[in-house]
């Protein structure tokens, strides 16, 4: 297949360009700036486009002969800089793929979107689970997925093919620590907020793998794929893998989940009561968002094995070894100072 | 409760917001539509602030909603076309700043209002602020003496990212006469006339430069002097390379002077609070209790969105206010020309 992948110099975006090539697809790669391709895959196996969704007359012509859209481009800014990029781009995307008649799009989404509060701990939470109905409590990052989602859906009821795949939380070279687990307090001392709960890793390439395959599968069209991997450890479990590895890790305060909880509850009264809820407030004090982080739950990944023939390439203990090995080739092969 | 003005809103990005924000909770309004080129913005919009109805097409709007009021919130080179039509639909408009983008546009435009017996305003939300009208005070109050000079500084790093430098977008300072800096030229410029009451502009230079080399920007520092009527100047300058952000008003007078900052909001007098030696000690002491309560202050105010743009509800409750009273708006049209001249005035100097 030919495929044109946006936000290709993303974290994942080009990991999954180097899966793209590694199960015999071509490439188009977007970008937003095309001296700092970022991807594992030869710059010689792709075609780089550079450009911004909102401005499509610099990418568009790429588009034409291509099978499939992989959209993964989204920017983490303020809440009208998002809408313009994720949303807005989004919609030129869409126009622009009905102009030139490439009608099957991957979305990346995000496992931000579904409503954490509907959940009893220790539930399951899959692709049935339901989606955030109050989102005006939560980040501008669940905001504007959350439209996205619905103008990709909007695009399916016109004809469109799409799969919406949700990754959980992408760990990997370089972001070992950005899944949200933690409250760094200093560079060595960190908060641990609830340290015996699951976290719904997924180590990039597996992830990125999983996005390919939906791409490539037509079992998946019409479908929503969560992306999680087999192992969920707890963040002290992930702590220790980390540690047994190599890597240098931190000091981490524990902080029991619900004694958070609590104290964000009081916040979040005192801010409704006295400040109508006008106030802003940290993501650590507010429920709804420590809800999203860090509520006791399950992450079945069935569907994606069944329906993709997915499979995380990666164990947790694989994927912390080779983003060490990755991070110390990348580290050795930077010139000195 | 009594007669609740119909508005309609074209353009529904970031600033929207600032306006959006005192429309859906004030009694003097009701949202009767919004509109954007984007359908997800124009209904995200509608739904998130309850419009009645959500546009993407201006004309359909101005001919369905029968708006007493239209916000005009779209980027500066739109603005002449949709305030005109706006005035043709009967509706009273306020537009974002740069209303025009030359004072002869404006004069054309506010013919244009008079005839349709509407009001013109434009944004000009931080003479509203907090710290200006404490200004005002002290002004009125004689604690400045005779004001002789009035300093506008504006730093933003408009040149470092974001969408004034990005170059896979239209930039929307590409096409303006100031170029990027066009967007922050109306504060400076009215600010620099406010605490004169408007005067006319009797000479002006300006050293124009693109320091960062990025074309989108066109210009990214600006150093300006003027001289109004009866002698008092002005000097207005913006730089792209100095941090961290800020927007420092000085204004200078016979007796004292003050200087405020508008993204960091403090107070510094310089005041006759005692005799000529005590007053320098007592001005330091003053000084220091007033940054003191300021840091406080502004710690609040961003916990609570108290943001920069807090004026913008009293100028919009104002002109509301004006609208149903009969009462002239407060920011009336020949402060607006002023302004607008002196924009022209800046830019014609580009680099005499």
């Amino acid at each position: 297949m030919k495929l044109f992948i946006t936000g290709a110099n993303g974290f994942l975006g080009a990991a999954v360009v180097a899966s793209a090539i590694e199960h015999g697809h071509q490439v188009v790669a977007m970008v937003r700036d095309a001296d700092k391709y970022v991807s594992p895959a030869p710059k010689g196996d792709v075609t780089v486009v550079q450009g911004d969704l909102r401005s499509p007359a610099a990418w568009q012509p790429a588009l034409n002969g291509c099978d499939a859209v992989i959209h993964l481009a989204a920017s983490f800014t303020d809440f009208y800089s998002q809408f313009a990029s994720t949303v807005q781009g989004t919609e030129q995307l869409l126009a622009a793929m009905t102009a030139t008649e490439v009608n099957r799009i991957v979305l990346v989404s995000t496992f931000s979107i579904y409503d954490y509060r509907a959940l009893d701990a220790g539930a399951a939470l899959d692709e049935s689970s339901p989606l955030e109905s109050r989102p005006q409590d939560l980040d501008d990052y669940t905001k504007t997925k959350l439209v996205q989602e619905q103008l990709v859906n909007d695009f399916a009821a016109t004809g469109g093919k799409i799969t919406v795949v949700r990754p959980g939380a992408i760990y990997g070279p370089g972001k070992m620590w950005d899944a949200g687990m933690t409250l760094k307090l200093t560079g060595s001392t960190w908060l641990a907020i609830g340290p015996n709960i699951r976290q719904k890793l997924t180590f990039v390439d597996n992830c990125a793998e999983g996005v390919v395959l939906a791409a490539q599968t037509d079992a998946a069209i019409g479908q929503v794929f969560n992306i999680v991997d087999d192992e969920t450890p707890t963040q002290r479990a992930y702590t220790r893998a980390m540690k047994s590895a190599g890597y240098p890790v931190p000091l981490g305060i524990p902080m029991p989940f619900r004694m958070v909880r609590a104290g964000a509850s009081v916040i979040d009264m005192v801010n409704r009561k006295r400040y109508q809820g006008k106030a802003k407030i940290p993501w650590y004090a507010v429920p709804a968002k420590l809800d999203q982080r860090f509520k006791q739950l399950e992450y079945p990944n069935a569907k994606a094995k069944q329906l993709l023939n997915w499979t995380p390439r990666f164990s947790l203990a694989q994927g912390i070894a080779e983003s060490l090995r990755r991070e110390r080739a990348s580290a050795a092969s930077r010139p000195a100072r | 409760m009594g007669q609740r003005l119909r508005i309609a809103v074209i353009g529904c990005g970031a600033i929207s917001k600032e306006h959006l924000d005192f429309i859906a909770g004030t009694p003097l309004a009701e949202l009767v539509g919004v509109c954007d080129l984007s359908p997800a913005a124009a209904n995200y919009t509608a739904q998130r602030y309850g419009a009645a109805v959500a546009y993407t097409d201006h004309r359909q709007m101005l001919a369905a909603a029968k708006a007493d009021v239209v916000h005009i919130l779209t980027p500066p080179l739109s603005h002449g076309f949709l305030v005109k039509e706006a005035l043709l639909a009967d509706a009273h408009v306020i537009c974002e700043k740069p209303l025009a983008l030359t004072a002869a546009t404006l004069l054309e435009l506010q013919q244009l209002a008079r005839e349709q017996g509407r009001i013109l305003m434009e944004t000009q939300n931080v003479r509203f602020n907090d710290q200006i009208l404490t200004i005002e005070e002290l002004i009125r109050d004689g604690k400045l003496g005779d004001v002789v000079n009035v300093d506008v500084s504006i730093s933003v790093d408009i040149a470092g990212g974001g969408k004034f430098s990005d170059l896979n977008i239209a930039a929307p300072g590409r096409d303006l006469p100031g170029g990027a800096i066009h967007d922050f030229l109306p504060h400076m410029s009215y600010l620099a006339l406010h605490f004169f009451g408007y005067p006319t502009v009797q000479r002006s230079s300006s050293l124009w430069r693109n320091i960062s080399g990025n074309p989108q920007v066109v210009y990214d520092e600006m150093d300006s002097i003027v001289e109004f009527d009866g002698g008092v100047t002005a000097s207005a300058r913006f730089r792209s390379r100095v941090k961290p952000d800020r927007f420092r008003v000085t204004v200078n007078g016979t007796a004292g002077s003050v200087e405020t900052d508008i993204y960091q909001p403090y107070i510094r007098a310089e005041l006759r609070r005692a005799g000529p030696q005590l007053s320098p000690l007592v001005n330091h002491a003053a000084n220091g209790a007033s940054l003191l309560r300021s840091s406080v202050a502004n710690f609040r105010s961003k916990v609570l969105q108290h943001s920069p743009y807090h004026g913008m509800p009293r100028m919009i409750e104002g002109l509301y206010q004006a609208i149903l009273d009969g009462t002239p708006p407060p920011i009336t049209a020949p402060e607006m020309l002023r302004s607008a001249l002196l924009i022209d005035a800046l830019i014609e100097g580009t680099n005499s």
